[in-house]
C-alpha cells in the first residue's frame, strides 16, 4: 500500500515541528451489498473505501487529517499541513520502522472474492424460501447481505509497521406482519469476522423462520401496561444492555474527560457481587473480533467487572496518556476518515450458576424481554434506553402472554447494582455500534439476567 | 478524474445510460477541553458515485480516488446490474429547464483566523462553566466548519454543480448536584461565522442542563403533552420514512395509497421547503439532478402526496418531486428541509393552559424506540412537570409512548416556535391531549 521507506519520511516529517508521537493508517476495503424485498434482489451495490490518515500526538493534543491517495507528494504535503498545527522545535525522535507480522487469529475460509454475486445471493433465497409461506399475515420480507474486504497498514512513530487483512460478513433479515388493523415487524442478524463460511455455517432456515416468528407473536400481543417491575432479559442480543447501561460509559472517550458516571471508580464496587463483565477482542472470527486493533495493538481479553469490582476501562493510546492507564488494544475507527478511540469488540457478562428455568420460576409478576432491540446511554448521565423486540409477562413464575412495545430505561449505575440473577447459558447477538468513530461492528452477549426494578415503558393502559 | 471518458467507455461495454457524482468537501474542527486545543481535525475528502443502467438495471458504486480503475468500475457494475431481478424501471435525468436560484456562499469563515476561532471556543466554554457553579464540566466544546461542492455529470449531457458552505459549534455541558448529574448537548448553526459569534449558544445549553438538574420521574399515567420543538422534530424525523415513495415500494408507509384522504388533524400542515431561508441545507436540484421546489405533503390534514425520486416515481406513474438523495451508496427519498407548519401560540401560553402535565424537550434512543413501519414509540424522554399552568420541576427517565398518526390526529394546540434543525427536520412545539407515560 505505502512502502516502509515513504512511511518512515512521512512519520519523521510529522515530527517537525514538537509532535511526539505520528502514527499513518491507510486502508482500502472494498465492500458489497444485496437488498432482496420479497424475493427479488432490489438492490447490489459496490464500494471502494481508499484513502490514509495521518495522526500527530503532543501529549494528549490531536491533529489528525486524511487523504485519498496514497502516493508520497499528497502524504508529504498532509505532514506539512498537520505539522503545521504545532510551533516548535522537534524532540529529536528518530523513527526506524520494523515490520511486524499480525498473527492471524480470524482466518478466512471462503473471501467475498471467492463467490459471485449469484453465490452470496443464494443465502438471500434460502432466507426468503423459508419464511414466504410461514404464514398469509406476513407481508414484507426483506433480506440483506452485506460483506467487507479490508486491508489496513499501520505505522508509527514507534517503529511500528504492520500490514493486516479483515474481512467480515453479515446476513440482515427483516419480516413484516400485519392483520389490516395492526402491523409489527422483527429483525435478527447473524455475521462474523470471517468469510462467507459464516452463512454456510448457519442455519439459515431456522434464523428466518425464528423471526417469522417473533413478528407473527408480536402481531397477536397485547400492548405492554408500563411500570417499575423485575425484568428478565434473555441470552444473545440481551447483552445490548452492558452493552449500553455499563461499558458505553467506561470507554476512555468519556472517562479521560471525567464525564463518565464511572469515572474514578476503578477499585470501587459498581455492580452487584455476582456480576462480571468482560469485553474479549480475540475470540476467534467472532463479529467483533480483530487481529489488532486500528493502532496496531493485539486485542485482548479485557475484564471490566470481576465480581462486582471495577476492574478496567478501555483504553486507547492517546487516552492512556491521560489517564495513566494501559492500553487495552481497543482502539477502532469506521475507517480512516474518523480519529480512532476506545470502543468495545465483543462484549458479555460471563455466566453464573443460576438456571434460566429457575430465574423464570422465581419470579412473581415482571417482563420476560427475550429478544431486545437496540438502544442509547448518555455516558455522562448513565440514563439508558433500549426496546424490546419481543416480550412476554411473567406471571407467577411462568411465562404468561406476549407484549409488545415495551421499552427499558433506567440509570447504568442503578441496574448494574440490581442484578440478583444470573444463568449459565451465554449466548451472542452481532450488531453495529454508533459512536464517535463511527459504526463498527460489535458483538454482544450475555446469558439470561434478572434485574430488579426497572421502569419498563409502553403504550397499554391500564 | 477524467468523467467523460469513463462515461463514454460505459456506454461502449453496454449501458444505456451512466452518471457520475462527485462529492468534494473540506471541512476543519477545532476542539477545546480546559482552555487548550486538544484536537485538530482536518478533512479534505473526496467521494464518487457512479451508476449506471445495464440490460435495463442500475447499479451504483462508490469510490473515492481519482485514479480509480475504470476496468473494475464498470465490471463491477455491470455484474452488480446482472444480479438483479426486481421489476422496477430507472432513469436517468436529462434536467429541467429552470433550477431555482439558492443562497452564494461567501466563504466568510474561511476568512477568519484559527486563532480567532479558538478564542471564540475558550471563550464559549469559559463562559458555559462561568454560568452557574454547579457547572462541573464541559467535555465537548467543538467548532466545525465545512465547504462543499457537488456535481453530477451524465451520459445524457446533464452537467449540473452547486456549492454549500457552514459553520456550527458544538457544546456539551455537565451539571452536578446532590450526586446527581445532568448533561445537555447544543448545536448551534451559521451560514457565515458572524451568526457563531454573537450566539448565546453558551448561555443555552448551561442552562439547559441546570434546569435539568434534580429531575426525577413522575408517578405513572396518562399525562396531556407538550413536545418542545426540539422534541416534536426528532419524532418528526423518525417518522419521515412515512412521506417516502421507496419506503411505499416497499410497502412500509401506514400511508400507501391514502393520498387526498384526511389522515390527521386540520390543524397539522407539513411542507418540504428545499429553499427553507435559515435551513443549513438549501438545495436547487437534488441528487439525481431535478429541480427542486417547495411542496405540501399534508396540508390542514389531509395526506397530499410522497415524496419521489425518478425511481420511485415511475413505479407510481407520477413526477419526481426532486427528493431523490443518496443514502449511502444508493439513491434514496428524503426531505431537504421537512417541517411542520406553526401555529400562534407562544410555547409560555401552551404550558399556561395545562392543569396537569408534562413539557417533553428531549426524547433519546428513537432509532430503537420507535417503529417508522407503524408509527408506534415508546421512548425515554425527560422535560419539566406542569401544574396549574406553571413548570413545576424536572424529570427524567420516564417513558412516552404512542403512535404517531394517531396523535397527529389528536392535537390540541400548535405553538410558534418553529424551528428548522441541523438535519434539516423542524417542528413548532406540539400539545396532544393524552399520552401513557410510565414512570415510577
Amino acid at each position: 500500500m505505502i512502502s516502509k521507506e515513504i512511511c518512515q519520511e512521512v512519520l519523521q516529517l510529522s515530527l517537525s515541528t514538537g509532535g511526539d508521537f505520528a502514527e499513518i493508517f491507510a486502508e482500502s476495503t472494498y465492500n458489497n451489498s444485496f437488498e432482496q424485498t420479497k424475493g427479488e434482489v432490489t438492490r447490489v451495490s459496490s464500494s471502494h473505501i481508499h484513502g490514509a490518515s495521518i495522526r500527530i500526538l503532543k501529549g494528549s493534543l490531536e491533529v489528525i487529517g486524511y487523504t485519498n491517495e496514497f502516493t508520497k507528494e499528497s502524504l508529504v504535503a498532509l505532514a506539512k499541513k498537520l505539522a503545521g498545527a504545532f510551533t516548535e522545535k522537534p524532540l529529536g525522535i528518530e523513527v526506524v520502522l520494523k515490520e511486524t507480522i499480525v498473527q492471524e487469529n480470524n482466518p478466512v475460509v471462503i473471501s467475498p472474492s471467492d463467490f459471485t454475486n449469484e453465490q452470496k445471493i443464494s443465502y438471500l433465497d434460502k432466507f426468503y424460501d423459508a419464511v414466504k409461506d410461514y404464514s398469509n399475515e406476513i407481508t414484507q420480507v426483506i433480506a440483506t447481505i452485506r460483506d467487507v474486504d479490508q486491508k489496513i497498514l499501520i505505522a508509527n512513530s514507534k517503529g511500528r509497521y504492520m500490514r493486516d487483512h479483515r474481512n467480515n460478513v453479515i446476513i440482515h433479515g427483516s419480516v413484516v406482519a400485519s392483520d389490516g388493523k395492526s402491523t409489527q415487524s422483527a429483525t435478527n442478524s447473524i455475521g462474523g469476522h470471517s468469510g462467507y463460511e459464516v452463512l454456510e455455517n448457519a442455519n439459515i432456515e431456522e434464523f428466518a423462520t425464528n423471526i417469522a416468528k417473533t413478528a407473527i407473536t408480536m402481531l397477536h400481543a397485547d400492548e405492554m401496561v408500563g411500570g417499575v417491575m423485575t425484568v428478565v432479559v434473555h441470552n444473545g442480543f440481551g447483552g445490548v444492555l452492558l452493552h449500553e447501561a455499563c461499558v458505553h460509559s467506561l470507554e476512555a472517550t468519556s472517562v479521560a474527560k471525567g464525564s463518565s458516571v464511572f469515572a474514578n471508580k476503578l477499585g470501587q464496587k459498581i455492580a452487584s457481587d455476582i456480576v462480571t463483565a468482560i469485553d474479549d477482542g480475540t475470540q476467534s472470527n467472532a463479529w467483533g473480533s480483530l487481529n489488532v486493533d486500528d493502532e496496531g495493538e493485539p486485542t485482548k481479553r479485557n475484564i471490566l467487572i470481576e465480581n462486582g469490582i471495577l476492574k478496567s476501562y478501555l483504553v486507547d493510546y492517546r487516552n492512556s496518556r491521560i489517564m495513566n492507564h494501559p492500553v487495552t488494544g481497543s482502539s477502532r475507527r469506521q475507517n480512516y476518515k474518523f480519529s480512532p478511540t476506545s470502543r468495545m469488540t465483543n462484549t458479555f457478562f460471563a455466566p453464573g450458576k443460576d438456571k434460566f428455568e429457575d430465574i423464570i420460576a422465581k419470579t412473581e409478576y415482571g417482563l420476560f424481554a427475550k429478544q431486545m432491540g437496540g438502544g442509547s446511554v448518555n455516558p455522562s448521565t448513565g440514563e439508558f434506553n433500549f426496546a424490546v423486540n419481543e416480550g412476554y409477562l411473567i406471571e407467577n413464575g411462568k411465562i404468561t402472554k406476549p407484549v409488545r412495545g415495551a421499552t427499558l430505561v433506567g440509570s447504568g449505575a442503578e441496574v448494574l447494582m440490581n442484578i440478583d440473577m444470573i444463568a449459565d447459558n451465554l449466548s451472542y447477538g452481532h450488531g453495529m455500534c454508533g459512536s464517535a468513530s463511527g459504526s463498527i461492528p460489535t458483538n454482544v452477549g450475555q446469558p439470561t439476567i434478572r434485574v430488579q426494578n426497572m421502569t419498563v415503558g409502553g403504550r397499554g393502559v391500564k | 478524474m477524467r468523467h467523460q471518458e469513463l462515461i463514454n467507455k460505459a456506454l461502449a461495454a453496454g449501458f444505456t445510460d451512466f452518471e457520475i457524482y462527485q462529492s468534494k468537501s473540506v471541512s476543519t474542527t477545532l476542539s477545546i477541553f480546559k482552555g487548550e486545543v486538544d484536537k485538530t481535525e482536518i478533512h479534505d475528502s473526496l467521494v464518487y458515485t457512479v451508476r449506471g443502467i445495464y440490460n435495463g438495471k442500475m447499479a451504483y458504486l462508490t469510490f473515492e480516488t481519482n485514479n480509480e480503475d475504470f476496468d473494475y468500475i464498470i465490471n463491477t457494475l455491470k455484474s452488480n446490474a446482472k444480479s438483479l431481478t426486481s421489476k422496477e424501471e430507472f432513469e436517468i435525468y436529462d434536467g429541467d429547464e429552470i433550477y431555482p436560484e439558492v443562497r452564494k456562499t461567501t466563504g466568510s469563515f474561511l476568512k477568519v483566523p484559527t486563532s480567532d476561532k479558538i478564542d471564540l471556543l475558550k471563550k464559549v466554554e469559559k463562559d458555559v462553566k462561568g454560568y452557574d457553579s454547579r457547572i462541573v464540566n464541559v467535555p465537548y466544546c467543538r467548532y466545525n466548519e465545512v465547504v462543499s461542492n457537488v456535481k453530477i455529470v451524465n451520459s445524457k449531457g446533464l452537467d449540473l454543480e452547486k456549492n454549500n458552505e457552514y459553520c456550527y459549534l458544538v457544546v456539551q455541558a455537565v451539571a452536578l448536584e446532590n450526586e446527581q448529574t445532568q448533561s445537555q448537548f447544543e448545536i448551534e448553526i451559521g451560514l457565515t461565522y458572524d451568526e457563531l459569534v454573537k450566539s448565546d449558544v453558551a448561555e443555552k445549553v448551561a442552562k439547559k442542563a441546570i434546569e435539568k438538574l434534580n429531575a426525577k420521574p413522575v408517578p405513572s399515567k396518562t399525562y396531556p403533552i407538550i413536545f418542545e420543538n426540539e422534541a416534536m422534530a426528532s419524532l418528526l424525523g423518525v417518522f419521515s420514512s412515512f412521506f417516502s415513495g421507496e419506503a411505499a415500494i416497499k410497502k412500509l408507509t401506514p400511508l400507501l395509497g391514502k393520498e387526498e384522504e384526511k389522515l390527521f388533524s386540520e390543524k397539522l400542515t407539513i411542507i418540504d421547503d428545499p429553499l427553507y431561508p435559515s435551513a443549513l441545507n438549501n438545495e436547487p436540484f437534488d441528487d439525481e439532478g431535478v429541480a427542486c421546489r417547495r411542496k405540501e405533503i399534508v396540508k390542514e390534514g389531509v395526506f397530499k402526496g410522497l415524496m419521489h425520486n425518478l425511481k420511485t416515481a415511475k413505479y407510481f406513474k407520477t413526477k419526481s418531486t426532486g427528493n431523490g438523495f443518496k443514502s449511502g451508496p444508493n439513491m434514496g427519498v428524503s426531505g431537504v428541509n421537512l417541517f411542520i407548519e406553526e401555529g400562534s401560540k407562544s410555547l409560555d401560553q401552551l404550558i399556561s393552559e395545562v392543569e396537569e402535565g408534562l413539557l417533553i424537550n428531549s426524547l433519546s434512543g428513537l432509532h430503537a424506540g420507535a417503529n417508522p413501519i407503524t408509527g408506534d414509540f415508546s421512548c425515554q424522554s425527560s422535560g419539566f412537570l406542569i401544574e396549574n399552568g406553571k413548570i413545576t420541576r424536572p424529570v427524567t427517565l420516564i417513558v412516552v409512548s404512542g403512535n404517531f398518526i394517531n396523535i397527529l390526529n389528536q392535537i390540541d394546540d400548535i405553538g410558534s416556535d418553529l424551528k428548522v434543525f441541523h438535519n434539516g427536520i423542524g417542528a413548532p412545539s406540539i400539545k396532544f391531549s393524552g399520552l401513557p407515560v410510565s414512570g415510577k
